[in-house]
């Protein structure tokens, strides 16, 4: 077989037979894509160097160590941190719109948010969350206090309830249920979770102070007063329980 | 790592009896620890049990994950451009797919809800799948290398089996595998939905353990013994999926994962170069500059990669991620195509002696 010679294919295809006998190599057909190949392997290696020189002198102005663990949340804290509220926002959304497996990241988003007066914003993110961790406790907790401070008393209600369903030992949700069912007038309710909080955490004054306000509202002085008295007790600067205590006790005559 | 069948009819049974030893690339206790998974059964254990909290690994966690996984997956693309003829052979997957990630990457960061989000979900679906066909293609290369000849029939039924840890995966996972396609939310306000899940893995996760034994069984009756490592590796994958928690799992089957797939990738370097005519380098020179150069371009790819998106204008948060989950596709792709046996050098490698 001459060097070189062309012989048809049984695909139709002319091939290159060359003197060393490897298998046909279309060499006329894939020529010119073999020089796009070569321009997209040159194109990608320096756009790959490109980005490793940009990163490299990143590192070096910012000081960064040689190895770190990540923290996907490390730009965006730091632009909070400087009062860049919308950049925090970006951040934070981003990072929650790709892994909405971290329930830190809507959390953030929520607190970014509602710190730069966008409280609708937070409630969003806060729902957002719920749609992607609905067995999180917190995402639930979160959810319900975020209605709280809009004063949506039934929907933070079921919010609370769901949060402490799934974790019972959570007491910033049992405390907040409690208030929740005082602002809907269900005061054995609320004495019911206070008492439950405190159970968790006997030592918190305004704990305290909470059912001793219940207690007073079913009408239990005796109680609500023993509560406000350990309150003050535990904390000796608590004006509210102070005040309190001193409306409970009746005016000498 | 994927291997493709091998002609099951190239080397005879030598043995007969449930399980044998086998032919080991090394030495017994370094494809046993380190590739076959004992190693990582032991610390399996220790994590399960508790003993062992990523809050107290502390700067050792960042330094595992470089000489492990960062490596490992770069260790695909040093093998890829290391293999002799890998241009001619992959023209794409060499010259053409290095920019496509690129450009993949750059579109996920500058759409982060529309793309990133399916990248990242794709590598998390994608993750347990490659480690099951990694499984099988050690399994099947180990079957091979010890003269247990595989039909196309038992090979199948081998896939299958070690596909299962996927499917449990594939229904745990958060975010991703059934979570990609349906929200967690519409799951559990479905408590239908629910039920069936769980039902579907327990089954699955008690199929993971079932069916190897199952498998070795079929073949001691046609007078087949699979080399125990073999079966070792299978059920070493299905132990990293099923008694972990599925984040647990994913960040420690990454790390055993990435052990076996450096020690198979090594070996195999190590043998194509001493093969050469001429070759008198020694083992470990080959062996330490295949690592060194792996370890360096993990460094890169995944320590300084996301600082150069970062200066160029995107955000770290989404860069960080996307990075992860574009370098760790790139890897799939690669690995279904350079690990294949048939008509590749990889099975001069795959036969040749210890």
């Amino acid at each position: 077989m001459p060097v070189n010679a062309l012989r048809p294919l049984s695909s139709g295809m002319a091939a290159i037979i060359d003197a060393s006998g490897r298998p046909p190599y279309h060499r006329c057909r894939l020529a010119p894509l073999s020089w796009l190949y070569r321009a997209l392997f040159l194109l990608g290696i320096c756009a790959f160097l490109g980005l490793l020189v940009a990163g490299g002198a990143r590192a070096v102005t910012e000081g960064r160590p040689p190895l770190v663990a990540y923290d996907l949340y490390e730009r965006g804290n730091e632009l909070e941190r400087r009062g860049d509220l919308a950049g925090a926002a970006r951040e934070f959304r981003a990072a929650a719109a790709v892994a909405p497996t971290e329930l830190h990241a809507f959390d953030s988003l929520a607190r970014v948010l509602g710190a730069s007066g966008d409280p609708d914003g937070a409630l969003a993110a806060h729902r957002a969350a719920l749609v992607h961790h609905p067995l999180s406790a917190a995402a639930h907790r979160d959810l319900g206090l975020a209605l709280v401070a809009r004063r949506g008393w039934d929907e933070a209600h079921a919010q609370l309830t769901a949060a402490v369903r799934l974790n019972p030992r959570d007491v910033v949700a049992l405390a907040a249920l409690g208030d929740v069912r005082r602002e809907r007038r269900d005061i054995a309710g609320a004495i019911d979770a206070y008492g439950r909080a405190l159970t968790l955490k006997p030592a918190d004054a305004a704990l305290h102070n909470k059912l001793g306000i219940a207690y007073a509202l079913a009408g239990q002085p005796d109680a609500a007063r023993a509560r406000f008295e350990e309150a003050v007790r535990l904390d000796p600067t608590s004006v509210m329980a102070s005040e309190n205590l001193r409306r409970l006790t009746p005016a000498t005559p | 790592m994927s291997a493709s069948a091998v002609a099951a009819d190239a080397l005879p049974p030598t043995s007969r009896g449930v399980l044998v030893l086998g032919r080991m690339f090394v030495h017994p206790l370094f494809d046993y620890l380190l590739i076959g998974g004992g190693l990582s059964l032991a610390f399996t254990a220790v994590v399960a049990a508790g003993l062992v909290r990523l809050d107290v690994l502390g700067v050792a966690l960042p330094l595992l994950l470089l000489v492990c996984n960062m490596a490992h997956f770069a260790a695909s693309t040093v093998r890829l451009y290391a293999k002799p003829g890998a241009f001619q052979a992959h023209r794409f997957l060499t010259m053409a797919l290095p920019l496509a990630t690129l450009a993949v990457l750059a579109l996920a960061t500058v759409f982060p809800a529309w793309l990133g989000a399916h990248l990242v979900a794709l590598y998390f679906t994608w993750s347990p799948y490659h480690y099951a066909a990694q499984a099988y293609g050690l399994a099947v290369m180990y079957c091979y290398r010890s003269g247990c000849a595989l039909t196309d029939r038992e090979k199948t039924m081998l896939r299958l089996v070690c596909l299962l840890p996927f499917v449990v995966a594939f229904f745990n996972s958060t975010g991703a595998g059934l979570q990609w396609f349906v929200t967690p939310a519409a799951i559990v306000s479905h408590p239908a939905w629910s039920v069936t899940i769980t039902g579907v893995r327990i089954v699955t996760s008690t199929l993971t353990f079932l069916m190897p034994a199952l498998f070795l069984l079929s073949l001691a009756r046609k007078g087949k013994a699979m080399p125990a490592v073999s079966l070792l590796i299978v059920v070493a994958n299905g132990v990293w999926w099923v008694v972990l928690t599925y984040m647990d799992a994913f960040l420690w089957a990454t790390v055993f994962h990435a052990v076996q797939y450096l020690a198979v990738v090594v070996i195999f370097h190590v043998k194509e170069r001493r093969a050469r005519p001429g070759d008198t380098t020694s083992w470990w020179v080959h062996a330490l500059g295949f690592y060194g150069a792996s370890l360096v371009l993990g460094y890169a790819l995944f320590q300084v990669l996301p600082l150069g998106l970062r200066a160029a204008g995107f955000g770290w948060a989404q860069t960080v991620i996307l990075v992860i989950a574009t370098i760790n596709v790139h890897h799939f792709i690669v690995d279904a195509y350079i690990w294949r046996l048939r008509r590749d050098p990889n099975y001069q490698v795959v036969v040749s002696p210890a």
